[in-house]
């Protein structure tokens, strides 16, 4: 019922002569072309993230594997209290190591949809970084030197999100600006992309800050120090042996 | 006087009458002190048991962290601020405590706990932590023997994690700098029932705490214990204008009384005691009519008598004053004897008390026997409603025996 | 003297001073309305206590796979649910049941995050056992388990869920917002993870409930779950007090090697506690209210005697018994008992049904975990009326034996020397 209700919407839309949408297949393709912008089919990266609240500020720098949009292993590199410390996710399972103790932890649902490591982002966010095309109907809009794409969920999509927005520039193809909205349509947070840098030949925002709207004084900058593309990777990096690996 | 003279010998004159009355009134002083005694006692009792148990009688916290607990609201400067409330001379013991949340991993479950950071020393003398220890050995501020900080946990989280004396506590959490708190502490002791407060709660000391979650001389709360239960609202408030008044971070700090710190506990406390109000109501009804019984009776009876005295000149005040002393010399001696006999009831109340065939629990504590109090309430009020009753009663009689002409009374039966 | 002469006089006797009588009269009807009152209330405030708790959401009693009590663990469940519901249908004693899965897992808005224990339930068996239904505020309850799988046209009702209002604060949300709902599954531990929407709201009045409850359909609960049993089944019985009756046959077919079936005492003893506490306190008020009528009378008797020591001076003196005078006087203390028990009976049973019709608001406090959020309506047991009133009129007469020898043994000359 609410399918049908919807692509009667779209196609009154797309009658409408005023209406600036264009097709939606367009929408899909730059969709597609994000949600595969930091993802190849496999990557090594080092990172800092800063993280801003009202009661302390840190930056971590942290070395990442990924393949696909499944696995992916994360080590903190500083500072010093946490080096060692490493987070090992493949596909919907996580789990973290610690060094101090010497113990890896699988991460519990109580745990998943809290901070990781104390920043905005949630380990549910890690875990489901989910392919946006498959799981959004998109829209797009123009907005003078940008594109602006609008995200609704899916029926079958999990999601507290009842829209995103993403802003991205015609020129570069690159976003801009990724926000959350909530069922009320208020912004609840908001994730800026900037500094442009070229890694391995792609060209891409180094720069993510990610700040919640509802919370005052909060703030995570993730910054791309390096990053390379499907480099030869050894699988034994996905597993639970290789977390537990002392390093130095 | 004269007229004591005449109203003492009146009482005497009629032994068994005077005797007997006593006798009645009496026992109704004797039964409501009791009563008193018994409700002030186990009232206060539980209040006692239930505030040692973990509250304390007053709690002090950084602004609204009772209404909002957050790690980063902490009282620093904890040490001169303890030093300061110890020397106060209602203040028994000051605990300190810090909250700090965090995930427990035993063999390969993990499992939320709330992990406390304690004093060991200081927390024994301010609650029964050190009573509740159920296995093991209490909480100490060194490390064990493995180089290890030691934990105490409860039952419930012992059972969950399948965790048990000497065996490795896994404690995850996010320090106050936001760093990754993790660390493996050893299990010395288990605290508590499967249903008790400390179920699910770590107790760590304050060192291995303030290492684990990055925190220098800060804690979240300090209970403070006082010489007795019932000062707490007044020296909280007496505290927090003190305190208020300085220009340090003192000012910020909120001082409450364990009735708003346990206000479910103290309303349900509160409603019981307005219930006991009235039941010993209806008792002090009862005794009122029975004295009523009893000094009505003896005047009527009287009658012919007060009807010679007027024949022969007593002026009708004389004869209603008469009355009037008799019936409060009967009052008085009434309430020294049953103060004689309500003494040694109440200290026994007092001191052994009355053993439940069943402990009680209340608020997750459990309750053994009623204890009594012997205050000055409990013996006073007794006396007070004997006496005034008596005398609320004997006006109407009076009045009516100063009025009677000789004629009308002399012709009564 | 005949038995009916002595009676005859023995009530002509009580009326001669009618004031004297009266007050004595009041003095034990009212001791006897007092306890009379207090027995109701005590009653009616274990009825209530009782009814809260096991009508609001626990159930007269529960059936749990055994070992599930003692860690609450998921894996833990009664995986046979078809055959042991259709044998509960089977069981006249129970009145209707209710199957729930049970975890505890995270709740998440766009807002907020907060833990909860999540209850599968189906909702039309649920509305007959607990009063879900009725507190729910805003929204409305989980709609009719009519077809509960997965076909595209049950799938909006599939996705609902009842919160708490304290939890839809905590969460900001309001009716038909987002909720995504994780918890891990039995047996390895997965995450699960699903999207509802706010369908209801409730409020319990009980701030454990309002705060960390949340309910989803039965159906929704076992797929998440991954299992395909229960994990608690709720029994209400025919009669609340049956479930203290443990002679019954379904204790023993219900608790086996894999079941264990428990009554409400047994699964919250700490209620059990306070109303023993309570019907102690009562047989405490009741002594001393004795003891205070006992005196009373006794003393009112004397006075009585006193009065009339003349005549039984004359009495004695032209041949009386003395046996006799005692039966009289004896006979006075219990035609006064009879009146007083009437009207005590008739005060204290008025008092006790005007408050078992408007009952007496404790609403605020708390006791044993169990928040009084309804009203106290006194319970009238007439056996207890009965026992309590006989007990005073045994007492009144037995208060009147120390008088009524004192008045057999008066001697006549003594009695009839005329005090003035």
């Amino acid at each position: 019922m609410r399918k049908f209700f919807h692509s009667t919407a779209i196609f009154i839309i797309l009658l409408l002569p005023s209406a600036p949408s264009l097709s939606s297949e367009e929408a899909i393709i730059l969709l597609k072309k994000i949600d595969e912008l930091y993802r190849s089919d496999n990557s090594i990266s080092t990172m800092k993230m800063s993280i801003v609240t009202p009661n302390w500020q840190r930056t971590l720098a942290m070395q990442s594997w990924t393949i696909g949009m499944d696995d992916t292993f994360i080590r903190i590199l500083s500072p010093k209290k946490d080096r060692g410390v490493a987070t090992l996710k493949k596909g919907r399972e996580m789990w973290n190591y610690f060094p101090k103790i010497n113990k890896v932890i699988k991460v519990p649902p109580s745990m998943m949809m809290g901070s990781w490591m104390g920043s905005d982002f949630t380990n549910d966010d890690l875990v489901r970084e989910v392919s946006l095309v498959k799981e959004y109907h998109v829209e797009k809009e123009d907005m003078g030197d940008k594109h602006r794409l609008i995200l609704i969920p899916k029926e079958d999509t999990v999601t507290v999100w009842a829209r995103i927005e993403i802003l991205v520039q015609k020129e570069s193809l690159l976003p801009v600006e990724q926000s959350y909205f909530n069922e009320k349509g208020e912004k609840v947070r908001s994730m800026y992309f900037s500094d442009i840098r070229e890694f391995s030949g792609k060209k891409l925002p180094s720069k993510m800050s990610m700040i919640p709207h509802n919370k005052k004084d909060h703030k995570t900058v993730i910054e791309y120090v390096e990053l390379e593309f499907d480099i030869t990777m050894d699988n034994d990096i996905f597993t639970l042996r290789n977390l537990q690996k002392r390093f130095n | 006087m004269l007229v004591i003279k005449l109203a003492l010998r009146n009482i005497l004159r009629n032994r068994r009458r005077s005797i007997l009355t006593i006798l009645s009134m009496g026992s109704g002083y004797i039964l409501l002190s009791f009563m008193l005694a018994m409700s002030e006692g186990s009232y206060n009792n539980i209040i006692d048991i239930f505030t040692r148990d973990h509250t304390g009688h007053v709690q002090i916290h950084q602004g609204n962290y009772l209404q909002r607990p957050s790690l980063y609201k902490t009282i620093d400067n904890v040490d001169s601020l303890m030093a300061d409330l110890e020397k106060h001379r209602l203040v028994t013991a000051v605990a300190p405590r810090i909250y700090g949340p965090s995930l427990a991993y035993g063999k390969n479950k993990t499992f939320p706990a709330n992990v406390i950071g304690i004093d060991p020393l200081l927390e024994a003398e301010t609650t029964y932590l050190k009573d509740k220890v159920k296995q093991g050995s209490y909480l100490s501020s060194s490390m064990t023997r493995n180089g290890y900080f030691p934990a105490m946990i409860g039952k419930a989280l012992a059972i969950n994690l399948h965790l048990n004396i000497g065996d490795e506590l896994i404690l995850i959490s996010q320090g106050i700098d936001g760093s990754i708190a993790n660390d493996v502490y050893e299990i010395v002791a288990i605290v508590g029932g499967s249903e008790s407060y400390e179920r699910m709660n770590v107790y760590l000391s304050l060192d291995a705490i303030r290492q684990f979650l990055s925190m220098g001389n800060q804690v979240h709360e300090l209970a403070v214990s006082l010489t007795h239960q019932s000062d707490a609202r007044s020296f909280a408030n007496q505290l927090a204008m003190e305190w208020s008044q300085s220009n340090d971070a003192k000012s910020e700090l909120s001082i409450d009384p364990w009735q708003v710190v346990e206000y479910a506990f103290f309303n349900s406390m509160q409603a019981d005691k307005q219930g006991n109000y009235i039941s010993m109501g209806i008792l002090i009804f009862i005794v009122s009519i029975g004295v009523l019984n009893t000094v009505l009776m003896g005047i009527l009876e009287r009658t012919r008598e007060f009807g010679v005295l007027k024949a022969i000149g007593t002026r009708p005040f004389a004869v209603f004053r008469l009355i009037m002393l008799e019936s409060f010399f009967l009052a008085i001696a009434s309430c020294l004897f049953g103060f004689i006999f309500a003494l040694p009831a109440n200290y026994w109340l007092t001191h052994v008390g009355i053993t439940f065939p069943e402990p009680i629990d209340m608020g997750g504590i459990l309750f053994e026997s009623m204890l009594g109090e012997i205050t000055l309430f409990s013996m006073g009020l007794p006396a007070l409603v004997v006496i005034g009753s008596t005398l609320l009663v004997s006006l109407i009689p009076g009045i009516r025996a100063a009025r009677i002409s000789p004629l009308q009374a002399l012709q009564a039966t | 003297m005949s038995v009916n002469l002595i009676s005859r006089l023995a009530k002509r006797n009580i009326f001669r001073n009618a004031r004297r009588t009266v007050l004595t009269i009041c003095l034990v009807a009212c001791g006897l309305a007092a306890l009379l009152f207090t027995d109701a209330f005590v009653r009616g405030m274990t009825t209530t206590m009782i009814k809260i708790s096991t009508e609001t959401f626990l159930g007269d009693a529960q059936i749990h796979q055994q070992g599930f009590r003692e860690a609450n663990d998921i894996d833990i469940y009664i995986e046979d649910t078809k055959a042991l519901l259709s044998q509960l249908d089977n069981i006249p004693t129970i009145k209707a049941y209710s199957p729930r899965t049970l975890s505890g897992g995270m709740l998440a808005s766009s807002e907020n995050i907060a833990a909860a224990l999540i209850y599968g339930i189906d909702a039309d068996k649920e509305a007959e056992l607990s009063k879900l239904k009725q507190a729910m505020k805003r929204g409305r309850y989980l709609s009719e388990s009519g077809s509960s799988d997965e076909s595209s046209g049950n799938k909006r009702t599939s996705n609902e869920i009842l919160i708490g209002n304290d939890l839809a604060e905590l969460l900001e949300v309001d009716l038909g917002d987002r909720i995504v709902v994780t918890l891990s599954q039995a047996h390895g531990g997965e995450l699960s993870q699903e999207l509802f929407r706010v369908s209801g709201i409730f409020h319990f009045n009980d701030r454990q409930m309002d705060k960390s409850m949340a309910f989803i359909h039965l159906a929704q609960g076992k797929s998440m779950l991954g299992i395909k049993g229960v994990h608690e089944v709720a029994l209400r019985l025919q009669h609340t007090e049956q479930a203290d009756d443990k002679s019954l046959d379904l204790w023993k077919t219900l608790n086996n090697t894999n079941l264990e079936t428990l009554n409400w005492r047994e699964l919250i003893p700490q209620l059990s506690s306070v109303l023993n506490m309570s019907s102690y306190s009562t047989l405490i008020a009741s002594i001393i209210m004795f003891v205070l009528v006992a005196l009373g009378l006794i003393n009112s008797m004397f006075m009585s005697i006193y009065e009339r020591h003349n005549e039984f001076g004359i009495l004695l003196a032209i041949g009386t018994r003395p046996k006799q005078l005692f039966w009289q006087i004896l006979l006075e203390g219990f035609f006064i008992g009879l009146l007083s028990l009437l009207v005590g009976l008739i005060l204290g049973a008025l008092l006790s049904y005007w408050k078992s019709v408007s009952g007496i608001d404790y609403s605020g406090s708390e006791m044993s975990g169990i928040s009084l959020n309804e009203p106290i309506y006194l319970v009238i047991n007439y056996l207890a009326f009965a026992k309590i009133s006989l007990s005073v009129l045994v007492i009144t007469v037995l208060s009147c034996i120390y008088p009524a020898i004192h008045a057999a043994r008066l001697q006549p000359s003594f009695a009839m020397r005329k005090a003035l």
